[in-house]
């Protein structure tokens, strides 16, 4: 666990260390409906941009109206913090990210860069033939910046690890089922976070000793056991300010956690294909549920099969892809009686207003309403 | 704040200043008035022409012109220093920045409608955490010692600042951090449009009177401020003069 | 004329004629609850236009009714965005869909009428993220048919070959759409009218572009506060083609003789300015506050997208259509839903007025350089990303080619609560004075 957590505080010098190794490219992406299998096989180490806070002076003057989280992924590249990264990739997703990715290219433009179009209509019947064909150019250019051709080969060795990492991480989501949980919400969080830095090869050796530790573990306190939905997440703070209060996270219905890893990669010949239904057919964005919503009922039958007590909504102040979603998931939540509490972060997470909320929603929680006690 | 600046023949013969109040502002302005020309040893019918400017210049009733903020600060600029090519001027609920081509005024900037950065965010925030403003104008560059705070949002800063002091962090480190935040605030302002030139920026307003303040500013700016003694008075000076033509 | 006047100006005589068209799409509102037409919602113009096709359907648009809300009545908008925040919508996103949505909520309109709930919703995914959301809140009240159409785009070098898939996917996606509405609802889209009615639309264009280039000449027979006037009269509003007919060729003749007799808009004109995006529209009256300068806002991007995509041509010194690719058959062989569907689809991207946040960075700087602007007006809206995307950048763009920018900041259109109006008024007195003009009016 420790060596997640230090891998993720590091996380940098990880990405250094592995270009010296390696002799590979680092290549940042900002969402995770990015089909890192592709540049994986490229040779390219796909890092999923994270977000912390640094005093920020540099984005003011190219940035207005955006999330803390985006602000900070560019101030992070003014401080240099990124500077081991080759290359960027942004998709048909966030506008706030695009924006992100726009300015940084625009004062980093020796970056090599690339847009990816990912449907905003992840069902359509088309959206598979499109987003097989933007692969396939990003794979073009993917072979252009490295020199070399990418075999079928290669993308099955990815597509494999890629699936191995989804499953593994999947067993400690598995391990949350159970009530008193041997592993906690900001550690499971914490590793995933470090698994979107890592080489998918490395995480898997290090998650194959981790989880039969992890089933060896005592089982854990006697926690009231939350779900947390909102906007994507770059730590685990809310994770352990909820467990300071006699919380648990048990599951999620964030892009970076669950989403990251409920569905794997179902192989078939066309490779690029089977890539693409893969990201398609991923539990969906609050940004990508636009048609018939899906979205409401993966947040219930997340909470039935891991048996919550209440949610936690978590949203970035100006995200509006989670400020636009937000009805449904209320409405969801008002109609199956799951409490809930919702709060606002920054780029600092408002800890004393939040653990009020939260210890509040404890209270009521474990005044009946809760599963435990036969609520209905 | 009001602040008020008699000028006769170029030269400032008398000041004044004092809280505008939220109620009962014009009978301030009114003390305030007399109490300067009191000061000058003058009586109201000896002054040729009364102009105000600032964001309560229109409470000023009697006043026969309103000058716009960015030409009386930068009249002040040039009549403090021939050389001025920018002037910054850090109020209580305004930051500006004016860059100046020659006599004309070649760019401004102002704060976010917000209080980030504002002398209100320190004011408002030391008081809470129970430090004056000439207190916290001697805290050293390292006061804050690696905490940090919400350097977006003054409301924010200051739940960081309870939380930093519910887990038993200094209350001079909570502080260090909040200075430390206005600090980076205002160079995001002063880094919006072109940064102020290194040597012939002139500083103004009452933040200037906080050295923690315009230390951290420096340092993070790498700007050598030149700050006049009157630099609060800055926008009553360049008032008069724009109104004397 | 007084001494401060410059040139003679003349009211618009056609504001008669688009009163009454502006009251019948009122009228249409007001009774759309009432009549038997199933109601679509529908947030911007898409390529295809609902109502003129489907002969059951009407059209409310949560733009224009969001930003007539704000216009009209503060009180009715605050409460339809508290209606609307408090039952989850984010309260800093979009305050023309919390105004929209909100009355949902409440139940009512401004007048006391019912709020005519939606039958359907096709949201026009423009790439700004609250476009793509659009028209969810009538979805998820209770479950009414939603769809979304994507709108591909991709940064770099045209690729037509990409291009190709990419358009094969918003043809798919809009003849989904036809087909869809057409099974659920037992319609029949009337495809002889929009094959028909697809020449109309390239000439409303055309006559777009004519508009644009009228009013690069000084003085501006047409200002951009007229010009929302008429930008929402069949564009926003997609008043029927037999309602419309002549009013946009009657509309060029009138500005087009007003440009050959050098009839201003503004008298004093001696400032020009642009702007981007949407204006505060409760608040346009600064648009006359900055006339007592002699200063005309001659459009925006946002106000001149009635032209489509469009250049600026150095050197005839024109705006004119720009075309990156032809569609596969000319307009007189289309003969299919499919091929109308596929020739107003001719490009994978070209968003016009959003062109410049995506791949041409020259976009704006040429639309200032064509209409001769000295200063530029860019509003930075909390509340909305499409409105905002880039603004601080294209202020950027804009100084560095020598036009004075001003920022100011609000909520979002629809929503007045953050638009300090002193405050914005000063930021116009200073942005003036600094440039050495004073109120001559």
């Amino acid at each position: 666990m420790n060596k997640f957590s230090s891998i993720f505080e590091n996380r940098h010098d990880y990405a250094r260390d592995w270009k010296k190794r390696s002799g590979g490219k680092v290549l940042g992406y900002y969402c995770t409906y990015f089909p890192e299998e592709v540049a994986y096989a490229a040779g390219i180490l796909p890092v999923r941009i994270l977000a912390k806070h640094f005093p920020d002076d540099t984005t003011d003057r190219l940035m207005y109206g955006n999330c803390y989280v985006t602000r900070d992924m560019f101030n992070q590249f003014n401080l240099g913090h990124y500077d081991y990264i080759d290359g960027l990739v942004c998709l048909e997703s966030c506008q706030w990210w695009y924006n992100a990715f726009d300015v940084t290219m625009q004062v980093f433009p020796n970056l090599w860069s690339h847009y990816l179009f990912t449907p905003d209509y992840p069902d359509g019947n088309r959206s598979k033939d499109v987003l097989r064909s933007e692969l396939s150019v990003i794979q073009k250019k993917f072979e252009e910046w490295t020199g070399k051709t990418v075999t079928d080969a290669e993308l099955d060795n990815a597509i494999e690890i890629y699936n191995t990492n989804r499953r593994l991480l999947r067993r400690l989501y598995e391990l949350r089922r159970f009530n008193n949980p041997v592993i906690l919400g900001s550690e499971a969080m914490e590793i995933m976070l470090a698994n979107q830095v890592m080489d998918k090869a490395e995480a898997n050796k290090m998650l194959e000793e981790l989880i039969p530790e992890l089933e060896d573990r005592a089982p854990g306190e006697d926690r009231v056991r939350f779900i947390l939905i909102g906007s994507e997440t770059y730590d685990a703070e809310l994770e352990k300010l909820i467990e300071g209060v006699g919380g648990n996270v048990v599951i999620d219905d964030l892009d970076n956690g669950s989403g990251y890893v409920w569905n794997e990669v179902v192989p078939l010949k066309d490779r690029l294909m089977a890539i693409g239904l893969r990201y398609l057919g991923k539990p969906h964005s609050a940004l990508k549920d636009n048609v018939w919503r899906r979205r409401p009922e993966q947040i219930f039958r997340l909470s039935e099969d891991f048996q919550v007590d209440a949610a936690i909504i978590a949203k970035q102040i100006y995200c509006h892809p989670h400020g636009t979603d937000m009805y449904a998931v209320w409405k969801l939540l008002q109609e199956r009686k799951i409490p809930y509490h919702t709060f606002e972060r920054d780029t600092t997470l408002p800890y004393e207003e939040t653990r009020l909320g939260v210890e509040a929603l404890i209270h009521v929680a474990k005044q009946g309403m809760t599963r435990a006690n036969g609520w209905s | 704040m009001i602040k008020v600046a008699v000028m006769r023949d170029g030269q400032v013969v008398a000041k004044a200043a004092g809280e505008a109040g939220c109620i009962g502002r014009e009978e301030n302005i009114n003390k305030l008035y007399k109490e300067a020309l009191d000061a000058a040893g003058l009586q109201e019918s000896e002054i040729e022409k009364v102009a105000a400017t600032g964001i309560g210049k229109f409470s000023v009733k009697f006043a026969a012109d309103y000058i716009t903020d960015a030409i009386a600060e930068a009249k002040a600029a040039r009549f403090f220093f021939q050389g001025a090519t920018d002037v910054v001027d850090i109020g209580a609920d305004k930051t500006h920045v004016v860059s100046l081509d020659g006599d004309k005024i070649k760019e401004t900037v102002l704060n976010q409608k917000c209080m980030a950065g504002l002398g209100l965010a320190l004011d408002v925030i030391s008081h809470r955490l129970g430090y004056t403003l000439d207190e916290i104008s001697q805290f050293k560059a390292d006061a804050a010692q690696g905490t940090i705070v919400n350097d977006g949002c003054p409301v924010f800063a200051e739940l960081d600042s309870f939380e930093e002091l519910n887990q038993g962090t200094p209350k001079e480190q909570v502080m260090g951090a909040v200075i430390q935040s206005v600090v980076v605030r205002l160079n995001s302002i002063l880094r919006e449009k072109e940064m102020p030139a290194k040597d012939t920026t002139v500083l103004l307003g009452g933040v200037s009177r906080n050295k923690a303040v315009v230390e951290g500013l420096k340092a993070r700016s790498g700007l050598n401020f030149l700050i006049p003694e009157d630099a609060v008075y800055g926008g009553a000076i360049g008032c008069a003069l724009a109104a004397a033509g | 004329m007084s001494t401060n006047q410059l040139w003679e100006t003349k009211p618009l005589e056609i504001w008669d004629r688009a009163k009454a068209l502006r009251a019948y799409w009122q009228q249409s509102i007001d009774d759309s609850a009432a009549d038997t037409k199933l109601l679509l919602a529908h947030g911007n113009t898409g390529d295809v236009s609902w109502r003129d096709y489907f002969s059951n359907l009407n059209i409310i648009e949560d733009n224009p009714v969001g930003a007539m809300m704000a216009s009209t009545s503060d009180e009715f908008s605050r409460k339809s965005r508290l209606a609307s925040e408090v039952r989850g919508w984010g309260r800093e996103i979009c305050g023309y869909v919390q105004n929209c949505w909100g009355a949902q909520f409440l139940g009512y309109q401004q007048d006391g009428s019912v709020f005519p709930y939606r039958d359907l919703s096709v949201p026009f995914t423009d790439p700004c993220d609250q476009h793509t959301k659009r028209g969810q809140q009538c979805m998820d009240l209770s479950p009414i048919p939603r769809w979304g159409g994507d709108w591909p785009i991709y940064l770099g070098e045209d690729d037509p070959a990409r291009d190709k898939e990419l358009i094969e996917t918003r043809v798919w996606c809009t003849l989904k759409i036809i087909a869809d509405i057409e099974r659920i609802f037992d319609t029949e889209f009337d495809d002889a009218s929009f094959i028909n009615d697809i020449k109309t639309e390239r000439e409303r264009s055309d006559h777009g572009i004519r508009i644009m280039n009228l009013m690069t000449k000084t003085p501006s027979p047409l200002s951009q506060k007229d010009l929302y006037s008429f930008y929402t009269l069949g564009g926003l509003t997609r008043l029927p083609p037999e309602i419309l007919g002549d009013f946009w060729q009657a509309l060029i003749d009138e500005i087009q003789w007003r440009a050959d007799h050098q009839i201003a808009a503004v008298g004093n004109e001696r400032y020009r300015y642009m702007e981007a995006h949407p204006s505060p529209w409760h608040f346009l009256k600064y648009m006359r506050y900055l006339e007592h300068y002699g200063a005309v806002c001659i459009g925006s991007q946002y106000s001149q997208m009635m032209a489509g995509s469009v250049s600026w041509n150095k050197e005839t010194k024109e705006f004119e259509r720009r075309v990156i690719r032809k569609p596969e058959k000319d307009v007189e062989n289309v003969k299919t839903r499919e091929d109308a569907v596929r020739y107003v689809l001719t490009e994978a991207r070209g968003h016009r007025f959003k062109d410049d946040e995506y791949f041409r960075k020259n976009e704006i700087t040429d639309f200032a350089e064509g209409f001769g602007v000295q200063g530029a007006i860019l509003a930075l809206w909390r509340g909305g990303v499409g409105c905002t995307l880039t603004r601080k950048e294209q202020g950027l763009r804009l100084s560095k080619m020598g036009v004075r920018v001003l920022h100011y900041e609000g909520s979002q259109p629809g929503d007045r609560t953050d638009l300090d109006e002193k405050r914005f008024l000063d930021q116009i007195d200073e942005w003036m004075e600094c440039q050495g003009l004073q109120k001559i009016s």
